[in-house]
């Protein structure tokens, strides 16, 4: 897995690519953990280049949700691919965390969704 | 695959950890006893009165069969440490053993059945150690054959016994106590429902009695001469064999054939009893069906010890339990102690022994068909495909020929000792060489071992790829394989963290994966956790409609990709199996 950080406004993007299985899982959550360490409670991640999540990459979503939103943000995603889309369909994960069908979108949307955490 | 809320059997009023009324305990347990008693103590006396065994030994056998039945009954409900299948599982003697026990005695003698029950019981403790080795061996046409081939070689000695008077006797004495019993068992087995048609086999045999009783027959004064409390003539006991001579390793493999079969027949009473017993259904808890072959080990150890003959599960439990809805361990701890009870009742059990032969060859003859029937069950458990019919067919008349001594007896009759004069020893033989010869002949399973730890997922990766494009599929079918075993591994080694330190170099991992029709078959192979996940994904609601719970996100994912989840928990073994169907296009 590769992560890659851009800040826009308040917003850090994640882009996200390759596999979030058990092994690469760790780093994700210690990545998003470490965004909000630092300050900034809103986080997108953009799921373009992500091929491949396991239920232990769910887990570093979860984790990395609930740090936001202790933190006074949220987490949201956009640009999931089909095969991603289903996984986190299937597991109810969109019953907590907003997706969007491209960055753009996610970012036009900023107002609805960021900065409602806890 | 459909993961809908398990169906509750509301039928079940008392479950295995449920304590009923005492007295509804006693009650089931002496109705068990009733029901089985005559069962118990006719293999016995059936064995040693074909073989002209002495009075004295027959009455020190019987006394040593109800006293290990009840032992045995209740070491199977009780469950200590390994041995026991913590169910209501009735322990009696078999009449599979029957023609072996016939042979042992005539050729070598009481104290030669001892030493082969012993010996035999040995293969049953290896069998219930290492159950998960064996499933792919002893599989349904294998065990159903046999079951099936035991009528066979045992209904000649029973047909006999249907004209066996006392010289004098009425001519239509025989034949009519015979038919009665015939009639009023398979009239009422046929007619009646619900738990009179249990009481079948007892009203017949009362019936024949009562018909035999008119035609002098029935044995009065054995009843009269027993004493009510009693021990029988402790100089009766057989000893042991121990000179270990050419008639013992003759007559050994079938002892060990017909002991391994009735492991067999353990093993499907032990999951049939756990379908009835919860109101939930449950995956199967292998380490229960492991308990319930060791016990009967045990029993069969017990009886070579005190010199009588075998002893199995009886199928009457599942159906008493099924009709009452008490599955209660306590009822089979009452069952057990009635049997220990009426061990020490010699007029008691005087009056099953007083039953003229014809009414006892009537009976058995009736069990010993519904074994056959059973047998055929067995072999069509799991379906029956052409490969799997031609074992069983060609095994089956193999058996019969066997049994008649018609396929070449100049060449056969002597080889190994006569050994193939036995038509199940023969069949058996046959079923299990071709199911080798089968197992052989398939395009090798491919295997994998790792350490037990996430970071073998590359591993695993590779290994899975490496199949998917060896049986032709593609890059859809390789991702649903790389999740399901992802998630399969996460979800196992979750369950041992919570068991105490994982990952160390000792716990492996088994992956072994084929493919068959358009499914491929992934088997996860690991060491002991105790949750069962069959059972937790059957737990899990249809959709998830709220935040999902964490330690649900693996079983939710892999409801999703894999059409089957089958979690088998064996003492110091989990064998978990998934079932993933290739994309149609």
């Amino acid at each position: 897995m590769e992560f890659e950080e851009q800040k826009h406004g308040e917003v850090v993007v994640g882009l996200v690519s390759g596999r979030v299985d058990g092994l690469a899982a760790p780093d994700l959550e210690k990545n998003l953990n470490d965004i909000v360490e630092r300050g900034d409670k809103d986080v997108l991640l953009d799921c373009s280049g992500m091929d491949y999540i396991s239920s232990a990459g769910l887990r570093a979503l979860l984790v990395g949700a609930r740090a936001c939103q202790q933190s006074g943000g949220n987490l949201a995603l956009c640009a999931l691919k089909p095969e991603c889309k289903k996984v986190l369909e299937v597991s109810g994960f969109f019953a907590f965390l907003e997706s969007f069908d491209t960055r753009e979108d996610a970012l036009a949307a900023e107002q609805d969704w960021a900065g409602r955490g806890a | 695959m459909a993961a809908d809320t398990p169906d509750l059997q509301s039928t079940v009023r008392y479950e295995p950890d449920d304590r009923p009324p005492a007295l509804l305990a006693a009650g089931l347990g002496l109705q068990l006893a009733i029901l089985t008693i005559s069962g118990v103590v006719l293999t016995p006396l059936i064995v040693i009165q074909a073989a002209g065994g002495a009075d004295a030994y027959l009455m020190w056998a019987v006394f040593g069969a109800v006293l290990v039945s009840g032992i045995s009954t209740i070491l199977q409900a009780v469950r200590v440490g390994r041995i026991g299948a913590g169910y209501v599982l009735l322990m009696g003697t078999s009449g599979a053993f029957i023609a072996v026990c016939i042979t042992a005695i005539a050729e070598g003698g009481p104290a030669m059945l001892a030493t082969l029950v012993i010996i035999s019981s040995l293969f049953q403790f290896g069998l219930a150690r290492r159950l998960s080795l064996f499933r792919r061996i002893l599989t349904p046409p294998v065990a159903g054959t046999v079951i099936m081939l035991i009528p066979v070689t045992v209904m000649p000695i029973i047909f006999d016994l249907l004209g066996s008077v006392p010289d004098g006797t009425p001519a239509e004495a025989a034949p009519l106590s015979a038919l009665v019993t015939l009639l009023v068992i398979v009239g009422i087995a046929v007619k009646a429902t619900g738990m009179l048609r249990l009481w079948a086999p007892v009203a017949g045999v009362v019936a024949g009695a009562l018909v035999g009783g008119y035609f002098g027959i029935y044995d009065t004064a054995r009843i009269a001469d027993a004493p009510w409390i009693g021990f029988p003539d402790a100089g009766a006991w057989p000893g042991l064999d121990l000179g270990f001579g050419p008639v013992f390793w003759t007559l050994l493999p079938g002892f060990v054939f017909v002991t391994l079969i009735g492991a067999i027949e353990t093993i499907g009473d032990s999951l049939a009893i756990q379908r009835v017993s919860w109101r939930r259904p449950r995956a199967v808890n292998f380490r229960s069906v492991q308990g319930a072959v060791t016990a009967d080990g045990v029993g069969n150890l017990l009886s070579g010890c005190v010199g009588t003959v075998p002893n199995t599960t009886y199928s009457t439990s599942i159906s008493v339990t099924e009709l009452t809805g008490v599955g209660a361990r306590t009822v089979g701890i009452s069952a057990g102690v009635i049997f220990v009870v009426l061990a020490f009742c010699p007029k008691l059990v005087s009056v099953i022994l007083a039953i003229p032969n014809p009414v006892a060859g009537a009976y058995v003859s009736v069990l010993l068909a519904i074994l056959f029937v059973v047998g055929m069950r067995v072999l069509l458990q799991d379906g029956l495909d052409y490969r799997n019919g031609m074992i069983a067919g060609v095994s089956f008349w193999i058996g019969v020929g066997f049994q008649n001594g018609v396929i070449f007896p100049e060449f056969f009759a002597d080889l190994a000792g006569g050994l193939l004069q036995n038509g199940m020893t023969a069949g058996g033989l046959s079923a299990l060489l071709l199911t080798l010869f089968v197992q052989l002949a398939e395009p090798r399973r491919r295997r994998l071992e790792v350490p037990f730890r996430i970071s073998v997922l590359p591993e695993i990766r590779d290994f899975l790829a490496a199949f998917a494009s060896r049986s032709g599929w593609g890059e859809e079918m390789t991702e649903r394989l790389d999740s399901a075993s992802e998630e399969t591994l996460l979800t196992l080694l979750e369950h041992y963290r919570s068991e105490g330190p994982v990952g160390d170099a000792k716990r492996r991992l088994l992956v072994i994966a084929h493919k068959e029709r358009e499914e491929a078959v992934l088997e996860f192979i690991a060491s002991t956790g105790d949750a069962n996940l069959e059972d937790q994904i059957a737990l899990l609601s249809e959709r998830a409609t709220e935040t999902p719970a964490e330690h649900e996100v693996s079983l939710r994912l892999l409801r999703h990709v894999a059409s089957s989840v089958r979690h088998q928990q064996y003492h110091d073994t989990d064998i978990v199996t998934i079932r993933v169907k290739a994309p149609v296009h």
